[in-house]
C-alpha cells in the first residue's frame, strides 16, 4: 500500500477533514535495505530479489521486461515483514511480464507467491505432493495469514 | 579550489557515493501543493522528473547534557497533506528535495564507476539552486526563509569483499572498534551497528556517524553503510552564513571519516593526502 493509499485509507476511516501525516527521517537517495534486524535467509532472499531485477530487457528471450519496481518493492515489503529470524530461503523467480515470484519448499510442501507487474495483485498457492491444495488472492499486509501458510509449509 | 590546494585528506577512490547539502527553515505558511508545481515550472528544463515522498520530520541539535537531535518521525494530524517533492535531474545524479520548511541538494553517483564529485563542485551547485529557490519563494510572495539549521551529509558504501568480509573483521574498517572481547565466551560477531556523535566547538553543530549492514537495491551487493551527517545552525539566513556553515560541516566529515575509519582502508580506497 502506498503512502497515499494509507493516507485514504486513514481518511475513510476518521471521516474528518483532519487526517495523518506520515513522516519520513532521511534525506538520503540511494536505496539500500538496512539488514541489522533481518535473518540470514531475509538478506539473501533480498540479494536475489535485487539481482533478477537488474535483469536485461528479453532476459527470457520472449521480450520480456526485467521485475518492475512496484513487483520489487512488494516483494521487498513481503520479505522483510516476516518475523522470522530462522526461516527456508525462498527462491526468487522472475515472471514473464515484469512479476516476481516467491515460493518455498518443505517435504513434500510448497508455497508460491506471485506478485503482479503491478504489485498490487499478490496471489499464493499451496501444493503438497505437487498437487495444488488451495490458491486464491492475498493481501501483502496481512502478516498473520502469511503466518499460518508459513507454520503449515514447515509443519 | 583547485586539488593541489587541498589540505584536507582525499582519496583516488572514496566509498562515497552519494552527498547532499540542506538547509531547514521556519515553515513557509502559504506554501501549498500548487507551489511544488509552479517552482517545478522554473527548473523543469534541467530537473525533469519529479516524485512525491513523504516529509521530513523537523530536527534540530539541542544542546546540553543527553541532547541531541532527534528527527520527529512518525504520525500527526494535519488540515493539509504535506509532501515532499523530488526534482530529479536528466543525468540521474543530481536532485533537489523541496518542502515547506526544507531545501535539500543531492549528488549521487550514477554507476558504481563514475567519479566522484568533490564538495569544491557540489557547494557552488547547492548555492545556485538555493538561490533559485529563493528567488522563487519572493516571485510568489511566499516570504524569505527563516533558516534555522544547515544539514549536509556524506553517505558511504564499503562493499563486502573490498576491505572486509564478515562482522568480525569491523576493526579492519572502523578505527575505534577493537574487535576484542574480555574473553573467549562470545563467538565470531554476526551483525553489528553503530551510532557515534561528535560535538563542535561552542555548540556550532554536531557530527553524527551512523555504521549500518545494509543491501544495496541497485546490485543486491551487502555494504557496510557509513553516514557521517553534520547539522547545526547558522549564524543567519544569508547565504554566506549559511555556506560557512556547510565548510565547517564538510571539515568535520571529511577530517571526521578519515580519523573513524582505518589506515588499513585509507589504503583500500589509494589514500593521496
Amino acid at each position: 500500500m502506498s503512502i497515499v493509499q494509507t493516507a485514504a485509507t486513514i481518511d475513510h476511516m476518521v471521516g474528518k477533514e483532519q487526517r495523518f501525516q506520515i513522516s519520513a527521517n532521511t534525506s538520503q537517495w540511494s536505496a539500500v535495505v538496512v539488514t541489522n534486524r533481518l535473518g540470514w535467509w531475509q538478506r539473501r532472499a533480498l540479494q536475489s530479489l535485487y539481482e533478477i531485477s537488474s535483469l536485461p530487457e528479453n532476459w527470457d528471450s520472449y521480450g520480456s521486461r526485467p521485475p518492475t519496481e512496484n513487483a520489487v518493492e512488494c516483494a521487498k515489503r513481503l520479505i522483510i515483514q516476516i518475523d522470522r529470524d530462522n526461516f527456508l530461503q525462498p527462491r526468487i523467480i522472475p515472471i514473464s511480464g515484469g512479476g516476481v515470484q516467491l515460493a518455498w519448499h518443505s517435504g513434500v510442501r510448497e508455497l508460491e507467491i506471485e506478485i503482479s507487474t503491478s504489485g498490487f495483485i499478490v496471489e499464493y498457492l499451496k501444493s503438497e505432493r505437487g498437487e495444488p491444495l488451495d490458491d486464491g488472492l492475498l493481501e501483502i499486509e496481512d502478516r498473520s495469514r502469511i503466518d499460518t501458510f508459513l507454520s503449515w509449509l514447515i509443519a | 579550489m583547485a586539488v593541489s590546494e587541498r589540505t584536507f585528506p582525499d582519496y583516488d577512490n572514496p566509498p562515497v557515493v552519494e552527498t547532499f547539502l540542506g538547509v531547514q527553515f521556519a515553515p513557509l505558511t502559504k506554501f501549498s501543493l500548487l507551489h511544488f508545481g509552479l517552482y517545478w515550472a522554473k527548473i523543469r528544463d534541467e530537473f525533469p522528473s519529479f516524485q512525491v515522498q513523504p516529509p521530513l520530520g523537523a530536527t534540530i541539535e539541542q544542546f546540553g547534557v543527553g541532547l541531541f537531535a532527534q528527527p520527529r518521525v512518525g504520525v500527526e494530524l494535519v488540515s493539509q497533506p504535506e509532501i515532499r517533492c523530488w526534482f530529479i535531474d536528466k543525468t540521474g545524479a543530481k536532485l533537489n528535495q523541496v518542502q515547506k520548511d526544507r531545501f535539500i541538494h543531492n549528488w549521487r553517483k550514477p554507476k558504481p564507476d563514475d567519479k566522484y564529485v568533490h564538495y569544491e563542485n557540489i557547494r557552488p551547485r547547492f548555492s545556485n539552486e538555493w538561490e533559485r529557490f529563493c528567488a522563487f519563494l519572493d516571485e510568489a510572495e511566499l516570504g524569505k526563509p527563516e533558516v534555522n539549521q544547515c544539514e549536509m551529509a556524506y553517505i558511504n558504501h564499503i562493499e563486502q569483499g573490498k576491505g572486509w568480509e564478515s562482522f568480525a573483521d569491523l576493526n579492519r574498517v572502523i578505527a575505534p572498534w577493537s574487535g576484542r572481547c574480555s574473553n573467549e565466551f562470545l563467538p565470531a560477531l554476526e551483525s553489528a551497528s553503530i551510532e557515534a556523535r561528535y560535538l563542535f566547538p561552542e555548540q556550532k553543530g554536531r557530527l553524527h556517524i551512523e555504521v549500518q549492514p545494509a543491501i544495496r537495491q541497485s546490485d543486491g551487493k551487502e555494504i557496510l553503510q557509513l553516514n557521517m551527517t553534520a547539522r547545526g545552525k547558522p549564524e543567519s539566513s544569508e547565504i554566506k552564513h549559511i555556506l560557512e556553515w556547510l565548510d565547517l560541516g564538510h571539515e568535520w566529515i571529511v577530517k571526521g571519516f578519515t580519523g573513524f575509519t582505518t589506515d588499513f582502508m585509507h589504503n583500500e580506497w589509494r589514500r593521496k593526502t
